[in-house]
């Protein structure tokens, strides 16, 4: 398990060396001058030429990238060309918010999904099932940012439960900071509770008729505890990917949901930074994003290896 | 003890309402060893679920019927009821040792859940009766074992466990369905003395379905010949074997290979396909298949007779009729042959 570890770890190192590249592309090769867009529209060719230099611009671009990613690895993301910044303290400063909607959204997810799946699978004979399977399909492709303005609407403006916005980290209250993240997260959490206790139930189904429920029903323990443990602890390993790739897309989801509700994340770091062509930022944080993306995929095997006894890794 | 009476097992699907199990009833006392023989598709898994209720329902339904265990019909019994039966009073193994034991959880632990199910023990001493079991049924190193998972046995290993779980709640009846089919022939003999050395010690009842004559002949008190979901003849052993004057048992018969017959004598298929359970046939079901049948038989369905103590069968012949034909048939193979 350890010997895995450590190789998949290594085998990250590749795999941001092409991630890396190819942000620096995208953000290199777009139109938009930055040091233009820094010094305003009404600014000199003069000051621009030398805004260039000092930034570096004016290097061959396979210079630029090299001294990039030799500073990468020296764990130097460069600085902002906006606010002067190092890059890295502005992403860290970011990340609370970012990472608190995530993992409201996510515990919504598994406390709303698993039940669901499980209580569906029990009255797997009524009319409950094709309900579901049209509830959350609704759930999967309902478009966020719709669904959000909805929630807003209802929920914060004409009934004033909710705040429409902004972020108080948690170590300002617990409460507070929970109150401010419900919509949010749930309108995050939606999408994946409809993927997820979609996939959880199809599992489950296939559990239900297996040999080894059978042998659970005659042991002569409850139904639902047939359901709860033995089906559903074999309906899991399947999802356990589905998870991994949802925790993945809740990142992208935050660009969204951050704009929407203000929040002052990762995503709308992101956003700002495209609009002020702060380019060491920009790629930066698809950097970040990128390694978050791969590390959550190898817990998400290693887990794995935890619900299924029949992986080994060695 | 345990009295299946008149029982019907149907099944929704959408071709039609499939008649798994048609009118059956059988009793079977503490002790007792009886077999279940019969094509496959004849309904005798049907019929094994029915009596722990494992069949899933909808869609199998009980039109008609009763289950007696004990004074209790089964079939009528609320859930908590049902649950104490299974695994305390009525225990089954499956086919399949591969698919049968829960891939995630270790052997231990689904020994464990099985034992305390119906006790209230303490964990510790579950465990300690878990590894009693697993001594019992001739696991080797049970301590290590305990922990180990599944995937970690053998077929034949895995068929032991499956009969640990089986025994944990000490069971009056014990259904097997087919507990050897899937595992090696030296194997299969193994599970079988396993199975008549707990008999033997507990006095527990069994229920043997399976397709092999030669454990037929060695272990069963009774044998009940299925057809098309009804039982078609009962008897004795001595009584199936040597007696029958059923020609669906007498096909049968010829067409089952046994451990314990000689490899020159060679097995006649029955010829055509077993009848259709959605839309029953007039008169005999085996009518179409049977080589003594005769006009009467698209007609008179026939139903279980008296032939002997004990014995019973389905069929229009007499004895006399019976030997007549099988004469005849006798002497048109050798004709065939000797052309
Ligand atoms: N869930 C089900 N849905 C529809 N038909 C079923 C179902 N289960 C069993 N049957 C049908 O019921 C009939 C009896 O099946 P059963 O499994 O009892 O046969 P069997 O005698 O055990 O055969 P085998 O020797 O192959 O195990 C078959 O025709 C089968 O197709
Ligand atoms: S009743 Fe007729 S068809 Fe049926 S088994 Fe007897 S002889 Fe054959
Ligand atoms: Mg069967």
């Amino acid at each position: 398990m350890l010997q895995y570890t450590i190789r998949r770890l290594i085998s990250i190192i590749p795999v941001m060396l092409v991630v890396s590249i190819i942000v620096f592309m995208i953000v290199h090769l777009t139109p938009g001058n930055p040091a233009y867009l820094i010094l305003g529209e009404d600014s000199s060719k003069e000051a621009v030429q030398q805004l260039e230099e000092q930034l570096g611009l004016n290097q061959p671009i396979v210079i630029q990238f090299f001294d990039w990613v030799t500073n990468v690895f020296k764990g130097d993301l460069g600085e902002s060309v906006y606010s002067s910044e190092p890059v890295l303290s502005i992403i860290l400063d970011r990340i609370g918010p970012t990472f608190s909607v995530m993992l409201v959204s996510m515990i919504f997810t598994l406390v709303i999904a698993i039940p669901i799946a499980i209580f569906v699978v029990w009255k797997r004979q009524t009319v409950l099932d094709p309900l579901f399977i049209s509830a959350s399909l609704l759930g999967a492709s309902i478009p966020e940012f719709w669904f959000a303005m909805l929630l807003v609407l209802g929920l914060g403006v004409s009934i004033p439960i909710f705040p429409v916005a902004g972020y108080i980290p948690i170590a300002e209250g617990f409460l507070p900071w929970l109150h401010h993240l419900i919509l949010p997260a749930f309108v995050l959490a939606t999408v994946e509770i409809g993927l997820i206790s979609r996939m959880l139930r199809d599992g489950m189904l296939e559990a239900v008729n297996q040999d080894y429920t059978k042998t659970a029903r005659a042991k002569g323990i409850k139904e639902s505890a047939v359901l709860m443990k033995h089906v559903f602890a074999n309906a899991l390993i399947p999802t356990t990917t589905v998870i991994g790739v949802t925790i993945a897309g809740l990142l992208g989801g935050t660009v969204i949901i951050e704009t929407i509700f203000t929040i002052p994340g990762i995503g709308q770091l992101l956003i700002d930074s495209i609009h002020r062509r702060d380019y060491p930022v920009i790629q930066g944080v698809v950097l970040f994003i990128a390694v978050i993306y791969v590390i959550i995929n190898l817990l998400v095997d290693l887990l794995y290896g935890l619900l299924d006894p029949r992986i080994r890794y060695d | 003890m345990l009295e299946v009476k008149n029982l019907k097992t149907y099944i929704d699907t959408e071709n039609g309402t499939v008649k798994a199990v048609d009118d059956v009833s059988f009793q079977i006392k503490a002790g007792e060893t009886i077999c279940i023989v019969g094509e496959s598709g004849s309904g005798k898994s049907v019929l094994a679920h029915s009596v722990m209720q494992l069949n899933p329902s909808p869609p199998v339904f009980h039109p008609e019927g009763e289950i007696i265990f004990e004074g209790k019909n089964l079939l009528n019994v609320n859930e908590k009821e049902l649950r104490r039966v299974r695994g305390k009073e009525i225990s089954m193994i499956f086919q399949d040792p591969m698919s049968s034991l829960n891939p995630v959880f270790r052997v231990g632990d689904q020994l464990i859940e099985a034992i305390r199910s119906h006790e209230k023990v303490s964990k510790k001493a579950a465990k300690k009766r878990a590894f009693e079991l697993l001594t019992d049924v001739g696991i080797p190193d049970p301590e290590r074992r305990l922990h180990d998972y599944p995937h970690q046995f053998s077929g034949g290993m895995r068929q032991r466990v499956l009969i640990a779980i089986a025994l944990a709640g000490r069971p009056k009846v014990l259904i097997a369905d087919e507990p050897t089919t899937a595992l090696d022939v030296t194997i299969q003999a193994q599970i079988l003395e396993l199975m008549r050395s707990i008999q033997k010690k507990y006095g527990t009842a069994i229920i043997l379905i399976t397709h092999d004559l030669g454990v037929v002949a060695q272990i069963a008190d009774r044998v009940l010949v299925m057809y098309s979901g009804r039982i078609v003849e009962k008897g004795s052993v001595s009584d199936i074997f040597y007696r029958s004057t059923m020609p669906y048992t007498w096909s049968l018969l010829r067409s089952l290979p046994r451990i314990d017959s000689d490899a020159s004598e060679r097995l006649i298929p029955i010829q055509g396909q077993p009848s259709n359970l959605i839309e029953r046939p007039k008169g005999c079901h085996f009518e179409p298949r049977c080589p003594f049948a005769t006009k009467a038989c698209l007609e008179i369905d026939p139903s279980l007779t008296k032939r002997g103590e004990g014995h019973w069968a389905a069929c229009i012949l007499s004895e006399e009729e019976f030997s007549k034909k099988k004469q005849e048939l006798e002497v048109n193979a050798q004709k065939g042959v000797a052309k």
